[in-house]
């Protein structure tokens, strides 16, 4: 099923906290780097969401949206949100290769997010090689996949070998099947990371002077658990930058933490709202003085995040 | 008129030198330089003696440790140590004596591979060693600074010895940084570690198997467990002879056979790791030089002889060279490879390619009835290439031609995912393209047709 086909994912709690955590990581890249008038490249479905985010977050002005379905396209055309988004029909991979070839593109710093309902499989390393042979200097490449175990085969043993077979030998034989187990998101996290080195070895492997500096690894959860891996390419001369950045105290964006928020309505979301900010932690009994009540997990979370939920009070304002 | 001058300079620079000799080499070949010096120490120590598949020399007592992290290299050995004669008289010299008393079976030859390890590694080096001598330790270090040494050309070329505190046991410890530019990009790579490790392991293997601890970044090493396929039908060849090398004697020992049965797919697309680990091995002094090889080297597709194919894979030949004075050997510098122009050499392989040769027929004939044919071969049992016994030639079935049923041969092109999506939902994920095809014409097969 086309990804438009299903829900507004606007509204799913944990993938607007994962695309604001990646939008803001987004702009500290930028402003670190100072990259000049980059574009922004993803797969704008019909909701163009995080196309919204490059403009207001990043002011990205230039902005390329893939859409292979043939009916999507069209409608993507129609929803297309600004003047300086273009809707480009086929293949991510395929219309990559046209980016780099065209003049327009080619010289720019690309942030690239190809946000995947799907699962890690070969296609998908495909196009992680292609960026990383071909992205231009200091582009970051961004990459979410259905992280779901059962996708990748059963028992343990088996997926450890499907991971090896989609990565290769940054993951070795001998590594315990119990890695592979999805007991308290082991499995997510072992992939997760299997997807980084190699994105890594593969950077210095096709001669990228500045290599690759992993970025982002953070794992949500509304329905089915998915990952968002992501990396700077910088140049040699930014390399420096680019690894103390993301070294920092303050980079969130590589993150053992499930995302996995709670679903609240407009009217709980804006009675949490006007407890905070507030440095202490919010106690499940000031929930059932509002009037309601939610698990102590479920208040952690939106309490962490709530800067990163749909912004529904803008919409009731 | 002044006077003739008739001499012209003929010394390199040092920045020429060192360019020159850390150039063909891969970076992991010289840091397996460097692991072949603390295993010669610890071979020489345990007395220096052939190493053939039948010793049972124990290396257990001997630890390596390498570490390496984005700015740093580091190895370290409990294998004796260097004396400081050996430092001042020849360890650091670039070049060996043609034959030197301490030939003890060793790996080391050229005098070249500590030293090119450093140039290929860092700017910064210390090598320090404490030995001993007269029941007394003792120590020293030199420090290398390659930026400030190829400063000054003028001859000699040398190194200044400091003295040093004791190491916690007697060995050598080199320690790099300031690493040089591929240096620091291979260790930032997962990949190359892992390729490290996978090399190591592979090349040591016999070293390992004799119990020697080699450990990178903390993790301990296993070696390769090579075994051969037995049973009735099957049998690995094991031969030796000795052999003359530039007036040195040599021993060689080969072991051929069947690791795993051919593939049932031969489609090049098909990564099969089966393929990648078939071929030649080429083992001088117990160091493995030369890795699962298909080219020329090792007899395929030389003159008169088929390439390689993948129809060949599951078989897997090891020769090993051994000498007391490793000059003799058909070692490259980089030990990455054979001199397969020395007739030594050519004389062992010449009797390697009766064994493909056999592996090859083999190969040609099971296509009369696979299907026997392999369950022939599963039949067997894997024995390891220490205990197989002597046998001139590998014995392979003989497989009958059977009543030909006429065969049609189905053969189409599918998206990979879609491949894959059909191989889990079959059940295993890494199931060949073979078999996905295959289930899927029974599956059809018994939906359209039904029960033959
Ligand atoms: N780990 C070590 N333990 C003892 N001696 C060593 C060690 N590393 C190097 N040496 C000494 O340094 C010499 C030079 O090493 P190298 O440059 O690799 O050349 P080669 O191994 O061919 O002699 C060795 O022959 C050995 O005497
Ligand atoms: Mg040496």
């Amino acid at each position: 099923m086309p990804s438009f086909e299903k829900v507004n994912y606007s509204l799913r709690p944990s993938k607007s906290i994962q695309r604001g955590l990646v939008f803001e990581g987004l702009r500290a890249i930028k402003e670190r780097l100072a990259l000049a008038d980059p574009v922004y490249i993803g797969l704008g479905s019909v909701w163009f969401s995080d196309f919204l985010m490059a403009h207001s977050a990043l002011d990205v002005w230039d902005m390329v949206s893939i859409e292979s379905d043939e009916i999507g396209f069209e409608r993507a055309k129609f929803n297309c949100p600004f003047a300086t988004v273009k809707v480009k029909k086929g293949e991510a991979g395929v219309v990559i290769q046209d980016l780099k070839n065209g003049a327009e593109y080619s010289q720019r710093p690309w942030m690239v997010w190809l946000d995947y309902d799907s699962e890690l499989d070969e296609s998908v390393c495909q196009d992680l090689a292609y960026l990383n042979r071909n992205a231009p200097e200091n582009s970051v490449i961004i990459f979410t996949f259905n992280a779901h175990e059962g996708n990748y085969g059963k028992p343990a043993a088996q997926r450890r070998s499907r991971v090896i077979e989609l990565l290769g030998r940054v993951v070795s034989e001998d590594e315990p099947p119990a890695s592979f187990k999805n007991k308290y998101g082991a499995f997510e996290k072992r992939l997760a990371k299997a997807v980084i080195d190699h994105m890594i070895s593969d950077a210095v492997k096709c001669g990228r002077e500045g290599g690759a500096v992993p970025a982002f690894n953070l794992r949500y959860k509304d329905g089915s658990p998915m990952v968002t891996v992501g990396g700077i390419l910088p140049s040699k001369q930014n390399r420096a930058a680019a690894e103390e950045l993301v070294k920092s105290e303050h980079w969130d964006y590589i993150s053992e933490a499930l995302i996995a928020a709670p679903n609240l309505t407009l009217l709980e979301v804006a009675h949490l709202q006007k407890l905070l900010p507030s440095s202490a932690p919010i106690t499940r009994q000031e929930v059932q003085t509002l009037g309601f009540d939610l698990s102590d997990e479920q208040v952690q979370s939106f309490q962490k995040y709530y800067k990163y939920f749909p912004l529904f009070a803008q919409i009731s304002a | 008129m002044d006077e003739v001058k008739s001499h012209a300079h003929a010394y390199p620079t040092k920045k020429f030198f060192v360019r020159m000799i850390t150039r063909d080499i891969d970076l992991k070949d010289c840091i397996l330089d460097l692991i072949d010096n603390s295993v010669d120490n610890a071979w020489a120590e345990k007395g220096g003696h052939i190493m053939s598949l039948r010793d049972t020399t124990d290396l257990s007592d001997f630890e390596i440790h390498i570490n390496i992290t984005n700015d740093c290299f580091s190895i370290r050995d409990n294998c004796g140590g260097m004396t400081l004669d050996s430092a001042v008289d020849h360890a650091f010299n670039f070049g060996r004596k043609e034959f030197s008393p301490n030939d003890n079976y060793s790996i080391g030859v050229y005098g070249i591979g500590m030293k090119r390890a450093v140039f290929k590694i860092g700017r910064e080096a210390e090598v320090r060693s404490t030995y001993d001598e007269g029941g007394e330790r003792s120590s020293f270090k030199v420090p290398i600074n390659v930026d400030e040494w190829v400063h000054d050309d003028a001859p000699p070329w040398d190194f200044d010895i400091e003295e040093s505190s004791d190491l916690g046991e007697n060995g050598v410890e080199i320690v790099i940084q300031e690493l040089t530019e591929e240096a620091e990009s291979e260790f930032s790579s997962p990949e190359f570690l892992a390729d490290l490790r996978w090399v190591i392991e592979r090349d040591y293997t016999l070293h390992l198997h004799k119990g020697l601890n080699i450990f990178l970044n903390g993790k301990r090493l296993t070696g390769w467990r090579v075994e051969l396929r037995q049973s009735e039908n099957f049998r690995p060849m094991r031969a030796e002879y000795n052999d003359i090398s530039r007036d040195n004697e040599v021993v060689v020992e080969m072991v051929g056979g069947m690791v795993a049965p051919p593939p049932e797919s031969v489609d090049p697309d098909e990564d099969s790791k089966g393929d990648r680990l078939s071929g030649w091995y080429v083992a001088c002094n117990g160091r493995i030089v030369l890795a699962a090889d298909k080219t020329e080297t090792t007899g395929w597709g030389a003159e008169g002889f088929p390439s390689w194919h993948k129809q060949y894979s599951g078989f897997i030949g090891i020769v090993l060279f051994s000498a007391q004075n490793a000059a003799a050997l058909p070692l490259t510098t980089t030990k990455r490879n054979v001199n397969s122009s020395a007739d030594l050499y050519r004389r062992a392989r010449a009797r390697m390619q009766e064994v493909s040769r056999a592996w090859i027929d083999y190969t040609n004939q099971r296509k009369r009835d696979t299907e026997s044919a392999r369950h022939n071969e599963e039949a067997s049992r894997a024995v390891s290439i220490y205990d197989i016994a002597p046998r001139e030639q590998v014995q392979l079935p003989e497989i009958e031609k059977k009543p030909v049923v006429p065969m049609a041969n189905v053969s189409y092109s599918v998206p990979k995912t879609k491949l894959k999506k059909l191989a889990r939902e079959m059940g295993n994920v890494t199931m060949s393209y073979r078999d996905v095809g295959q289930k899927s014409f029974e599956y059809a097969y018994e939906d359209y047709v039904g029960e033959d």
